[in-house]
């Protein structure tokens, strides 16, 4: 005869099993410790681009199947993550109403053997009588603030009294924040985005997958009086069908909310468009003149037939053969590219260095440009998130913040007795105690002693 | 003279005593476990003192690098020890602490020590100070299962009928030592749950528009709490205990000092140097 449970019932006793737990989180911390090792083989930052030149096309086609180049969201480290899960899950249903019975229930010991059950027990031959006993008893409970329920039967008292039962609910939220978390997570990836805008002062642009616009009315950069960044600030307006709805100052660490999406102060960095207030100082032999251009815009020299304009910015400029280009976006090589002509006709596009002057100067030309300053412009950097699991992920985070602390520090603690009289003559009282605690905790094994002590002195 | 000068003194002060105490173990006078415990007692003040004076000087807490984050981890690790040494009434616990003190201390004395008068607008937040500070007790926590686990390792080898006024008498018995493992890990556990990770995550929403980055640190920092959390569950299913606890938080810790480094050679978010 076939004595095995059927197969559901099986992989549900699995899954309740907290063995299977142990395994699956050994295995989780094995795959994300080879999961860190793959970031630094194959680091994020790096476009697909550049594998594609490195390695052959079937390994590169392997490799993306097997998720090397994003472990966290691979087959095999989310399958694990689900089986966890689920492990949580089943094991948590499977215990819920054990938990509840055990936090708030009322029981009684049978007999006076059932002490020996008990690692804390005690027993006692008291000369007084029962109801007396029983009254020191509780009193002495309720004093430390036991919960106390009492059953005659037989002839015999039954005592029960608990303290901080709810404390086993500790580990119930604990399990129960992190299938929260779980979920908040997949609703967030399947849902949610995040995007990255960068845009300049005066600039608006509309919110992703909304119909308002927002407007940087404003971008600051505060700097301490070493020089150092203190802090980037943005200031935002909402508009609505083009009239302004809401107003906020950004700053990192302090977003702002709207329509669903909230706006992050990320980054900052320097704008291309350097058009305001760009120095160049014109030399030649009848002028030595100071101009405060932008870009594009055209000025003659003096009363001549000579102009110029200023083309191009460039924050950090590199040259690589004939491509000119811009290292970063750091003022570390600031150079202006400057159109010269006479009348219609081009002399010359050069580029001028503001932190080396007398580079390309040419003695035969009848004027030489020096780029002296510009005032600088920012663009700011925003981070645009929609997350329609954050409601979840904040229940899971506070659950498991209050299931951690009540697991660990509110430690439930019961105390059982059956008190009566050794025979119907008898002056004594027959006394057996046991008492249990949550965690094996050294404080109750103290109080279980006290207890006994004061109840000894009873008369 | 400034905050470093206070860091070198206490270092000195945890040196001696970790040099007495290893003459203690050749010579078992009381008094020489005395003055090593005394000196062990003087490096503390002279490193409360440093990291307040750092503090003063930075306008910050000292959260804002590695070095300033170990010597706080040091700092609470050696409070630690002191709190099981006041609590046992046993002097001797510091013999484990002056070398637990003086290695890690020594690991901060290898990291740049510049003050950083600005704080990085990201760090400028109430939870720099909640994160990082529930992050450095838990891991100072870690720290003092580790000093004890030795202990109970060290304990476990020796004789179990000493001679009178030896070492090994003076030693705590295994049991109260496997118990104190298991307080400390209690500690640890939940305060880096919330500080380290649940703190951490909540932060990085606000700073960055995401809960999780899967990031180098924010991964290392969830490996050891998968690791912990093993241990936890098998201590509860399978009654580890003992030895194979006194293990699991050495390389839990061992784990927690790797993640540390390993942070300055692996980059990402959480790379300030």
């Amino acid at each position: 005869m076939n004595n095995k449970k059927p197969l559901p019932e099986r992989i549900w006793d699995l899954f309740s099993s907290i063995k299977l737990s142990i395994y699956l989180l050994i295995i989780l911390a094995v795959l994300s410790i080879f999961a860190i090792y793959l970031q630094e083989i194959f680091p994020p930052q790096i476009a697909m681009g550049y594998w594609e030149d490195k390695l052959p096309a079937d390994r590169l086609d392997l490799y993306l199947k097997l998720g090397m180049f994003t472990p966290y969201s691979s087959f095999w480290y989310i399958s694990v993550i689900v089986l966890l899960v689920l492990n949580i899950t089943v094991c948590t249903l499977n215990r819920t109403k054990r938990i509840f019975s055990s936090a708030f229930g009322v029981n009684y010991l049978d007999k006076p053997e059932n002490i020996n059950q008990y690692k804390n027990r005690f027993d006692l031959k008291l000369k007084s009588q029962p109801d007396k006993v029983l009254d020191s008893a509780e009193n002495l409970l309720k004093s430390s603030k036991y919960k106390v329920s009492v059953k005659k039967e037989d002839n015999k008292i039954h005592m029960f009294a608990t303290k901080l039962g709810w404390g086993r609910l500790g580990a119930f939220c604990t399990h129960t924040g992190l299938v929260l978390l779980f979920i908040g997570g997949i609703v967030q990836i399947k849902m949610g985005f995040r995007t990255d805008i960068w845009a300049g002062p005066g600039e608006k642009f509309t919110a992703p997958s909304r119909d308002f616009q927002v407007r940087i009315d404003d971008f600051r950069i505060e700097v301490n009086d070493r020089g150092q960044i203190k802090d980037f600030l943005c200031d935002l307006s909402v508009l609505e069908n083009n009239e302004v709805v809401k107003q906020k100052m950004i700053e990192v660490n302090h977003p702002m909310s709207y329509g669903g999406l909230t706006f992050y102060q990320a980054n900052y960095r320097q704008s291309t468009n350097a058009s305001k207030d760009i120095l160049i100082s014109v030399k030649g032999s009848d002028i030595d003149t100071v101009y405060n251009t932008g870009l594009n815009q055209s000025f003659s020299i003096g009363n001549s037939e000579y102009s110029f304009k200023v083309l191009h910015y460039l924050p950090h400029f590199m040259m690589d053969g004939k491509r000119v280009y811009s290292a970063s976006d750091r003022p570390d090589n600031p150079a202006v590219q400057i159109e010269f002509l006479k009348g219609d006709s081009l002399l010359s596009r050069a580029w001028s260095f503001q932190k080396f002057p007398d580079m390309h100067k040419n003695e035969d030309a009848p004027y030489n440009f020096k780029f002296i300053s510009f005032n600088p412009s920012y663009e700011t950097g925003l981070q645009i998130v929609y997350n329609p699991g954050a409601g979840v992920l904040w229940a899971g985070f506070i659950l498991m913040t209050l299931g951690i602390m009540a697991a660990f520090y509110i430690i439930h603690k019961r105390i059982w007795l059956i008190i009566s009289s050794e025979d119907a003559d008898s002056p004594n009282v027959l006394v057996y105690a046991a008492g249990n605690s949550g965690k094996t905790s050294r404080n109750f094994e103290d109080e279980f002693k006290d207890f006994k002590k004061d109840l000894r002195s009873v008369k | 003279m400034n905050d470093i000068t206070f860091f070198w003194i206490a270092f000195i002060f945890y040196f001696i005593s970790f040099l007495i105490f290893t003459l203690y173990f050749a010579f078992s006078k009381k008094a020489v476990s005395q003055v090593a415990t005394f000196s062990a007692l003087g490096g503390f003040v002279f490193h409360t003192i440093a990291l307040g004076f750092r503090w003063i000087l930075s306008g910050h807490a000292p959260f804002s690098n590695m070095f300033e984050y170990m010597n706080v981890m040091a700092w609470v690790s050696v409070l630690g020890l002191l709190i099981i040494m006041w609590q046992m009434k046993r002097p001797f616990v510091a013999a484990f602490l002056s070398p637990v003190a003086f290695l890690l201390m020594g690991a901060a004395a290898l990291l740049p020590k510049q003050i950083n008068e600005q704080l990085m607008p990201a760090l400028q937040s109430i939870w720099f100070n909640i994160h990082i500070s529930l992050a450095v007790i838990s891991e100072g926590a870690f720290a003092v299962a580790f000093a004890v686990s030795v202990m109970y390792l060290v304990g476990k080898k020796m004789n179990p009928k000493p001679a009178k006024g030896s070492f090994a008498e003076r030693f705590p018995s295994l049991d109260i030592l496997d118990d104190i493992n298991y307080r400390a890990i209690s500690i640890g556990y939940p305060l880096f749950t919330i500080g380290a990770l649940i703190a951490g995550a909540i932060w990085a929403s606000k700073a960055w528009g995401t809960f999780w980055g899967w990031d180098p640190k924010e991964v290392g920092a969830l490996i050891i709490w998968l690791f912990y959390t093993v241990y936890l569950h098998a201590r509860f299913v399978k009654g580890w205990k003992g030895s194979k606890a006194a293990w699991m938080s050495i390389i839990g810790f061992a784990m927690t000092l790797l993640s540390f480094f390993g942070n300055l050679v692996l980059g990402g978010l959480h790379a300030y140097g």
